[in-house]
């Protein structure tokens, strides 16, 4: 209880002056006896000691009523600590299902969730939030822990990437921002700058894992030859780990194993031998004797007859065809036309210097963007961002003169690979991204009024090696998106056996639940499309050392010093009980004057 | 609400039952009772012989105790006379307080016991002790009375404050109080020595006395009733400041009461202490036959 206006207490000062004036009254107040014979010999001697306060009901009742009107003068307050909304935040990364002995990192963590919900405060409600995928475990806060407890055992843990960041942030605007408190529940490593409201339980230790941490099916792009698999595996332990590399098709082997000795921490790539006339989905599987993840050992991919798509140079402007089919010229095993496909909905990649993407089967689109040579800024030397696999080939810092294109009507999207050094600024020169299943390369370089250096042609053909790369192939997590689809019901066949049925209006048909790895297979009338979802990531596959995926949010809980408070003025209660005893008082007065 | 109608039939019924105890009866001032005294009456109870003197009746000589005695003796017979009863109510200020309740009670216990008389073919006169004219009833005489016996009492008035000595001697002279018997209802609320010497005034004059002390609970318990303040006296007007605990309270009623039970045991006296929060009823039927009032 807290008083909202403690300087009133002063009024309690009164009722000293209520006991004088009781006091006053008892000593002047005339009682008529009977008679005082009885007591004459009491009365022969002198009062021994002085007159004592009498008091009846009245004054019980006024000194109520005082000490009452000083209580709400003082205005009390009863203040309660506000039920707390506690945001609990579940890794259900693949990385929580590492285990080699014992429980399982995702069973570790549920275990200490449902040990916080049964020690929870009675009023205290929790919102708990799975991060792979984001979803909510309960549709809204509860504070019932037998229904909690339940929901967390519900949960399996997925084999996806998770971002606890992302959850913490979906999970506050689910919740509206109220709230007090988040807990997060995960096998990464505590970060430094958890602010107050946060707390992070980690749980799991460090373990050993081997995975294969990417695949690739390549042929040189400018020469003839039999393709090859590429598979990179990498030993996330600290000992060194003999491993085994085994491609199936359907189950059966196609070729012999592969082993190899990794140190540890050792990333390696190992090319693996196909049939030359092989083509179709093959199965990649990792063993290795000391391995806590079972998701990052398989991997599908699709070998194709031909790697090397033809390309289609569109544009309006005749020194910019010229240009480029100079470049193309330079290699042998390409293909080029100039202008568009004659079957457009051949697979096929596109460069073109437009803004609008052509449709049909371009798989991949390269944009030069033109520029005006005399507004736009020319710069000397680029900085190669990330490791981008246009980036490839090509030193960090690279001397390099070339235009760039006026100022743009709408910024190009994507990832940026190259940085150009402009007037001391960093300016993005080439970006790397998706849309609607498309590949798409920005350059921002004038191929036209540049000068045909190696840095740039280099970048040019690791352009168009990637955009020919896989695109049948995608990351848990990751849409699957099918172009050109007519309208007409879809049905999918997950990995796990589960079947989905979709009515598509037609147009660009996107999966979003690839949430499993594993091949999925869309059959949409008489056609059937295959995509292989694979879990790729050395961040969730390093279960040596978990890096945060934490970072501040933007609507920190409030701390729990200043936490919010519900008080319950009790000023009218008071009000009501002194008028209560105000007419009990009255009552009494008139019925003893009666 | 009528005067009597606390008079139920049940109560009366019971009160018929009971009769007025009789220790023993001096000369009174009616004859023709039922009540013989060792006084020469013309009763045909014998009571003596006694020498013959000039002037009696010599119907009345007993001849056989002549022939063997060779002396004159006359017979002489018991009087029968009738019991009359004096009921005293204390009408005195100090019976209004602290409650009504108490004269009224008084007046109440006055007729129960007048009509206890009358069913006893008794001669009962209420008298209410108060300062002025002496306010005494006329005397009843039988059971028809009890109407009019209760109305007198319904009606009486308390007044100030007398002198119990005073107002007995000029009682006994005025309304001719001799013979008899006297019950006294009073709070007790008298000097002792006053208390005393009226009694006394009663006694000689050949009168039963009985005593009926009347207090509230309060004033047995007098700190419950004075808690501080300036008391007043209701009869006198003095005044003191209480000062007192409860228990010296207590101790002063208690010493007081006591010294008029000691002065009734002392010289036979019945006494009995009637306290307001018993009934009236119960008194009556139970505490008076046990104290020697009824049987």
């Amino acid at each position: 209880m807290s008083f909202l206006s403690p300087w009133a207490l002063l009024w309690l000062g009164s009722i000293p002056v209520l006991l004088w004036i009781w006091r006053f009254a008892a000593t002047h107040r005339q009682i008529s006896i009977p008679s005082l014979v009885p007591f004459e010999r009491l009365l022969r001697r002198p009062p021994r000691r002085r007159t004592r306060l009498v008091v009846n009901t009245l004054f019980w009742l006024q000194l109520a009523a005082l000490i009452l009107l000083v209580l709400a003068l003082v205005q009390p307050a009863i203040v309660q600590p506000r039920p707390k909304t506690i945001l609990a935040v579940l890794d259900t990364s693949a990385s929580m299902a590492g285990r080699l002995r014992g429980p399982s990192r995702f069973e570790l963590a549920k275990q200490q969730l449902a040990r916080r919900i049964a020690r929870k405060a009675p009023r205290d409600q929790y919102f708990i939030v799975s991060t792979a995928p984001v979803t909510a475990v309960t549709p809204e806060p509860s504070g019932e822990s037998a229904r909690l407890g339940q929901a967390v055992d519900a949960v399996r843990v997925g084999e996806m990437t998770g971002n606890v960041a992302t959850a913490v942030q979906i999970g506050q605007a689910l919740l509206g921002g109220r709230a007090d408190r988040i807990l997060v529940v995960t096998d990464e490593a505590r970060p430094a700058d958890v602010p107050a409201g946060v707390e992070v339980l980690t749980v799991g230790e460090p373990l050993a894992n081997t995975a294969i941490v990417g695949l690739e099916s390549e042929r040189p792009l400018c020469g003839i030859a039999a393709p090859h698999l590429m598979v990179t595996v990498e030993n996330f332990s600290a000992a060194a780990c003999r491993i085994q590399l085994s491609v199936r098709q359907d189950g059966r082997p196609l070729a012999e194993p592969v082993s190899k000795e990794l140190a540890p921490r050792e990333r390696s790539s190992v090319p693996l031998a196909i049939p030359e006339t092989f083509e179709g989905w093959l199965e990649v599987i990792l063993e290795a004797p000391e391995d806590a993840l079972a998701v990052d050992n398989r991997a599908h991919i699709l070998i194709r007859s031909s790697a090397v798509l033809p390309v289609a140079v569109v544009s309006e402007h005749a020194p910019f065809r010229r240009v480029i089919g100079e470049w193309l010229s330079a290699c042998e095993a390409l293909t080029w036309t100039d202008g568009p496909l004659a079957d457009a909905q051949a697979p096929h990649l596109v460069v073109t210097d437009g803004q609008s993407a052509p449709d049909g089967g371009a798989v991949g689109i390269l944009r030069l963007l033109p520029s005006l040579a005399s507004q736009g800024a020319a710069f000397a030397h680029w900085v190669v961002a990330g490791d981008h696999a246009i980036g490839a080939y090509l030193p960090s810092v690279e001397p390099v003169v070339a235009s760039l294109p006026a100022a743009l009507k709408t910024a190009p999207a994507g990832e940026p690979v190259l940085w150009g050094l402009v007037k001391g600024r960093r300016v993005p020169i080439v970006l790397a991204g998706e849309e609607v299943g498309r590949r798409i390369v920005s350059f921002s370089i004038d191929p036209v009024a540049s000068p045909s250096s190696i840095p740039v042609l280099v970048t040019f053909f690791n352009s168009l090696r990637w955009l020919m790369g896989q695109t049948d192939m995608v990351r848990t997590g990751e849409p699957i998106i099918l172009a050109s689809l007519e309208p007409g019901p879809v049905t999918v066949h997950r990995p796990n056996g589960t079947i989905e049925r979709f009515s598509h209006p037609g147009g660009t048909f996107r999966y979003d639940a690839a949430t499993a790895a594993g091949r999925y297979r869309f059959l949409h009338g008489r056609r059937e499309e295959i995509r292989a979802v694979n879990f790729l990531d050395p961040l969730e596959s390093n279960l040596l050392e978990r890096s945060s995926t934490w970072r501040p949010v933007s609507s920190a809980p409030a701390d729990s010093r200043d936490e919010p408070r519900s008080q319950h003025p009790l000023t009218n209660f008071l009000i009501a009980l002194i008028l209560g005893l105000l007419m009990a008082e009255w009552w009494l007065y008139t019925t003893k004057k009666r | 609400m009528p005067a009597v109608a606390w008079l139920t039939p049940e109560l009366l019924s019971r009160l018929e039952a009971l009769q007025l105890s009789v220790r023993w009866v001096r000369a009174g001032n009616r004859l023709g009772g039922r009540f013989p005294i060792n006084r020469r009456g013309s009763s045909v109870e014998f009571a003596d012989y006694a020498p013959y003197a000039a002037g009696d009746d010599i119907r009345a000589i007993d001849w056989n105790l002549y022939a063997r005695l060779d002396r004159l003796f006359v017979k002489t017979y018991k009087e029968e006379i009738e019991l009359t009863v004096e009921l005293l109510i204390d009408a005195t200020s100090s019976m209004g307080l602290p409650a009504p309740e108490k004269f009224l009670r008084a007046n109440q216990l006055a007729v129960c016991l007048g009509y206890i008389g009358l069913c006893g073919r008794h001669h009962v006169r209420l008298s209410w002790l108060k300062p002025g004219r002496l306010a005494a009833s006329s005397w009843f005489h039988s059971r028809s009375d009890l109407v009019p016996m209760a109305e007198q009492a319904e009606g009486a008035v308390l007044g100030g404050s007398i002198s119990y000595t005073d107002w007995m001697r000029r009682a006994a002279a005025a309304l001719r109080i001799r013979g008899g018997q006297a019950i006294l209802i009073t709070d007790g609320m008298v000097r002792p020595a006053d208390f005393f010497q009226a009694l006394h005034v009663l006694m000689v004059r050949n009168l039963e006395l009985k005593v009926i002390q009347l207090l509230t609970p309060q004033e047995l318990h007098p700190a419950k009733l004075m808690r501080g303040g300036l008391l007043v006296d209701v009869e006198t007007g003095d005044t003191h400041q209480l000062a007192y605990s409860a228990a010296e309270l207590d101790r002063a009623m208690s010493e007081h009461n006591e010294q008029l039970v000691r002065f009734c045991k002392r010289h036979g006296i019945p006494f009995a202490r009637h306290v307001l929060d018993e009934p009236l009823e119960s008194f009556v039927m139970k505490t008076l036959p046990v104290r020697g009032f009824l049987e």
